[in-house]
């Protein structure tokens, strides 16, 4: 008996077997890339936390090879979590908390997040990079940024966004925007007031606090500036234990 | 099935794969596949991943497609193809993800719109539907190549006049430092070349080159 393929009946077993065979295969195939995808973006964060720091251009870095990486990261830069108090948290891994999700976590209450420190021997210079997440247009924007030994001047900073305007927003991981904040002196204090960073429009009134924000990208470089305002604030109370 | 079986490399089926490269390109002529050769031909390197990714979704999508073109209903014979390709595009993004990293951050969204990618759903309406699984193949491979060379075109011409380097070869450098302007020479690198609407030029001059070459193209009027 020849199957009447214009039937409902049909149609609705049709599409729901080819669904089946495709989630299915997508599924099996989701769980057998993870763990090598795990370590491309694990590997990406320490190419990150090392450039920020000052160890080479993020460019350089990206040329060499995982292990490489991995084993300058382990050699120089070792990690604590702090809580919003500045008290360390005991028995917590900085590597592991991904600040995009403990940012959504958490997001009206930074008082109950965890602030990992990064602490960055490079020869004789000691940088302290902490990592910072906010929104961008589409979606997370995220990066790294370097402290100096005085805890207070910016020495490297890098960006990163999910999914921001090729062109547009998505050249806050361009070098000439991340030049900006090691091209002159920038601080996060202003004497003894918090200032943050922010990145501005329409020419720079707090040289030292200010960067320019990109052409075209309002949206993208408000997140940003949201992001660098508040991010070292946190951190003020836990200098002092991190020293 | 017809009685006398027809050799899967007969001249009809080799012209599947010769027109597309050239008398019916899915790019210059058809104009299909556009948005992807303008955004992702900056360096060759994404030019070539991307070129291979939409090989290997259309081979596989006119493929399977073909297999089972008496199984699909009519009604629902767009959705279908749609759920078959986006099935291979997410299979390619997470392969690229897992195994080149670098270059799925660069191509981002792009790897996801090989699903809109008009070459693939053209010639799965086109051509897989009504066709055996052989030609069906040689199809997917001629337009898959056609798309290929025009942004592997691109992609050379952008890199090496944009940013002086073929890094899917490790070289660097390859206008002179002494040509520079600053190191007293008389060369810049084209920015105009790391921006969009260049590929736009471009295609359009491999277009005249083709026609200019090849005069049956030419319409009429």
């Amino acid at each position: 008996m020849a199957i009447n393929k214009n039937s409902t009946g049909y149609t609705i077993t049709f599409s729901v077997v080819l669904v089946c065979i495709c989630g299915a295969l997508l599924a099996f195939l989701a769980t057998q890339l993870k763990p090598f995808q795990n370590a491309n973006i694990a590997n990406e964060k320490r190419q990150f936390i090392l450039s920020a720091a000052g160890f080479a251009s993020l460019d350089s870095l990206k040329k060499l090879q995982k292990s490489d990486i991995e084993k300058m990261f382990s050699e120089s830069v070792t990690s604590n979590v702090y809580d919003f108090e500045g008290s360390p948290i005991q028995g917590e891994d900085a590597f592991l908390i991904d600040i995009v999700k403990e940012f959504k976590a958490t997001k009206n209450e930074p008082k109950i997040r965890r602030y990992p420190v990064f602490t960055c021997v490079n020869e004789s210079d000691t940088s302290y990079v902490i990592p910072m997440a906010g929104n961008g247009l589409w979606g997370p924007v995220w990066g790294f940024a370097a402290l100096g030994s005085d805890q207070n001047t910016i020495t490297g900073i890098v960006f990163d966004h999910k999914s921001e305007t090729p062109g547009l927003g998505a050249k806050i991981t361009d070098q000439s925007f991340v030049d900006m904040f090691t091209s002159t002196t920038k601080t996060v204090m202003k004497g003894d007031k918090y200032m943050g960073l922010k990145v501005v429009k329409g020419g720079l009134k707090e040289p030292n606090h200010e960067v320019d924000a990109i052409a075209g990208a309002t949206i993208t470089s408000n997140g940003v500036s949201a992001m660098l305002k508040s991010a070292f604030k946190p951190y003020m109370k836990a200098w002092d234990k991190i020293k | 099935m017809s009685a006398k079986k027809e050799s899967l490399f007969s001249k009809k089926n080799m012209k599947l794969i010769k027109d597309p490269l050239n008398d019916s390109n899915p790019i210059s002529i058809q104009v299909l596949g556009i948005c992807s050769a303008l955004a992702i031909t900056i360096m060759l390197e994404n030019a070539f991943v991307m070129s291979m990714s939409v090989l290997f979704v259309l081979i596989m999508a006119n493929v399977i497609v073909s297999v089972i073109r008496n199984m699909i209903p009519d009604k629902i014979r767009i959705i279908v193809q749609l759920v078959i390709v986006a099935t291979l595009v997410i299979t390619v993004d997470q392969i690229l993800k897992a195994f080149v990293y670098e270059v799925s951050k660069q191509l981002s969204v792009f790897v996801g719109l090989i699903i809109t990618n008009c070459i693939i759903m053209g010639r799965l309406e086109a051509f897989a539907l009504g066709n055996k699984v052989g030609p069906s193949f040689l199809d997917a491979i001629g337009n898959a190549f056609g798309y290929t060379w025009i942004l592997l075109v691109v992609g050379l011409i952008r890199e090496v006049f944009g940013s002086g380097s073929l890094t899917m070869f490790g070289l660097e450098g390859l206008i002179p430092e002494s040509w520079m302007i600053e190191n007293g020479g008389f060369y810049e690198h084209n920015g105009l070349m790391l921006l969009s609407p260049i590929a736009l030029f471009l295609v359009a001059g491999v277009i005249w080159v083709q026609r200019a070459k090849n005069r049956k193209l030419i319409e009429e009027n």
